[in-house]
């Protein structure tokens, strides 16, 4: 495909070139070297889906096939045998809260001061879980999507700073250390809050391990930062002219850090990963215990699947009544959580197709359960069905 | 006597393709030999340098060649739909960058013949005195 549009590029120059001369063949050289230097890649998901009953993320009981449509281009320009320059756009079918239908998803710049050391500097994704660098590009996976229960934090995605990239070799295997600092807007306190305020998380930071050996794969990462704001960013009056504080004000302050431990495993017939998280937040804010394990099997161009993630919130006991309570200076309060434990599973059969060397078909059920614990001690349950076919490509 | 002229050129045919093997191959002065895991390691950008450090840039055949599709059957352990996987992880992450294709196995000798730091793969019966032998 690039060749395609390189030369046809090449073809649109010779045609408007008046007189064909000994220059012009230096100018096209020109063009044919600077068009080497870049490199162009895409990927896209077509998603369909639609729910047994109300409400499944972003999907309910009607064909959804907007949701989870989306695609990106990425432009890679070497610039010097050192220097890269990356800029990957991203389109939706669907616009997301907090983020635009059309437009830059990352674009970073690449130095490597050694064959095993780069250095990175831009709008960089955070690589905040196992597959988070590529959760977008369904190609890249075995699943229809990455799972839901934990991939599903898209507060946490890029950040504009710096990262470093280290490769160390251990006899056939690598490790290779992933270390970042970085800023990012936070849109939906900007959104909460009625201070006119832009909210910069100023100090988010991470350090990563990947450990690859043969077929197998460790990753362990902890990133961290700060949640927006202050308290008094987020008190607004309501209806009745009282003052309240939105949830964010509860958290405002508080550091949050996400522990991740992953495994993977793939030998071109079986294919298994697994993944433990726990995102810890000082203060009451629900810190989350998330479990992931799927294996596959691989039959010529199809391989079936099947997953089980579990989502829990962990300190439970912080929750309760008369607990977080903010009262304001006219003697109004506002209660954060009404809400002591939650649970939720989510059990997947699906099977991936591979169509052509870069197109796939999949087909993924997914059933849901949710338990609610509430300070009454009486529990809310509730299930789902999901049924979703993607068709995904890369070029 | 004509049924025994068959038979003897079909074991023939079938002994050469069963000697027919896809090799690694390097220029002449690259003096060494690769493991499997070395071979794989390289060829799917975990390293960038042979064992002893010299840095190496390894080429692929084209993505329809079976001599392709047999070598990474038998190092990597990937289909080339896997392989596209794998490599899409790395492109769309900046991790690694797709190794470079060349249309035919004479080409390859060819690049390898003029070029110390490039190794790649051919079938067993196109070796040539340019290039050596480092893994099979």
């Amino acid at each position: 495909m690039t060749k395609i549009f390189k030369y046809s590029l090449i073809a649109s120059c010779l045609l408007i070139q008046p007189i064909f001369s000994a220059s012009a063949d230096s100018r096209i050289d020109s063009i044919i070297e600077t068009l080497d230097k870049v490199k162009i890649s895409g990927y896209l998901n077509l998603t369909a889906g639609t729910a047994k009953e109300k409400e499944f993320f972003p999907y309910d009981n009607k064909l959804n096939t907007t949701s989870e449509t989306w695609g990106g281009i990425q432009i890679d320009f070497k610039a010097s045998d050192n220097l890269d320059f990356t800029l990957l756009t991203k389109f939706f079918a669907e616009s997301r809260p907090f983020d635009d239908s059309f437009g830059v998803d990352l674009a970073y710049l690449t130095y490597k001061l050694t064959d095993q050391t780069k250095i990175r500097a831009g709008i960089l994704r955070i690589p905040l879980y196992k597959d988070s660098d590529y959760k977008d590009m369904g190609f890249a996976q075995l699943w229809l999507r990455t799972p839901e229960l934990i991939y599903a934090n898209d507060k946490v995605q890029r950040h504009t700073g710096i990262e470093i990239l280290q490769d160390f070799y251990v006899g056939d295997g690598t490790i290779q250390l992933q270390a970042f600092y970085g800023q990012n807007e936070d849109p939906r306190a900007t959104k909460q809050s009625n201070s006119g305020k832009t909210f910069i998380i100023d100090d988010i930071m991470g350090l990563h391990l990947t450990y690859t050996l043969d077929e197998h794969l460790f990753k362990l990462g902890a990133t961290t930062r700060t949640e927006p704001g202050e308290l008094e960013d987020f008190i607004y009056l309501n209806a009745a002219g009282q003052k309240k504080l939105h949830a964010m004000g509860y958290w405002a302050g508080d550091r949050q850090t996400f522990y991740s431990l992953g495994y993977a495993y793939d030998d071109g017939e079986w294919k298994v990963d697994a993944e433990t998280i726990f995102e810890m937040t000082d203060g009451g804010k629900h810190d989350n215990g998330k479990y992931s394990a799927s294996v596959g099997y691989r039959f010529g161009a199809m391989t079936p699947y099947l997953m089980y993630q579990y989502r829990e919130s962990l300190n439970d006991n912080e929750r309760g009544p008369g607990k977080h309570i903010y009262q304001a200076d006219d003697g109004s309060k506002s209660y954060l959580y009404n809400r002591k434990s939650i649970q939720q599973s989510i059990a997947s059969i699906g099977a991936r197709y591979d169509i052509s060397s870069n197109l796939a078909f999949k087909a993924q059920v997914d059933r849901f359960d949710k338990k609610i614990g509430l300070f009454n001690n009486k529990m809310i349950e509730a299930d789902n069905t999901l049924y979703s076919v993607s068709l995904q490509a890369i070029f | 006597m004509k049924k025994l002229f068959i038979l003897a050129t079909a074991l023939c045919l079938q002994t050469a393709i069963a000697q027919a093997e896809v090799i690694v191959i390097g220029n002449p002065s690259v003096k060494t030999t690769l493991s499997q895991a070395e071979v794989k390691n390289l060829f799917l950008g975990k390293r960038l340098a042979l064992p002893d450090g010299t840095k190496i840039e390894v080429v692929e055949l084209a993505k329809d060649s079976s001599v392709r599709e047999e070598f990474h059957s038998k190092f990597t352990k990937k289909t080339q739909s896997q392989l596209n996987s794998y490599w899409s992880r790395l492109i769309f992450t900046g991790k690694g960058k797709m190794p470079k294709e060349v249309s035919d196995s004479k080409e390859l000798i060819n690049m390898i013949a003029s070029n110390p730091e490039i190794i790649g793969y051919i079938d067993s019966s196109e070796i040539t005195t340019d290039v050596v032998v480092l893994a099979k």
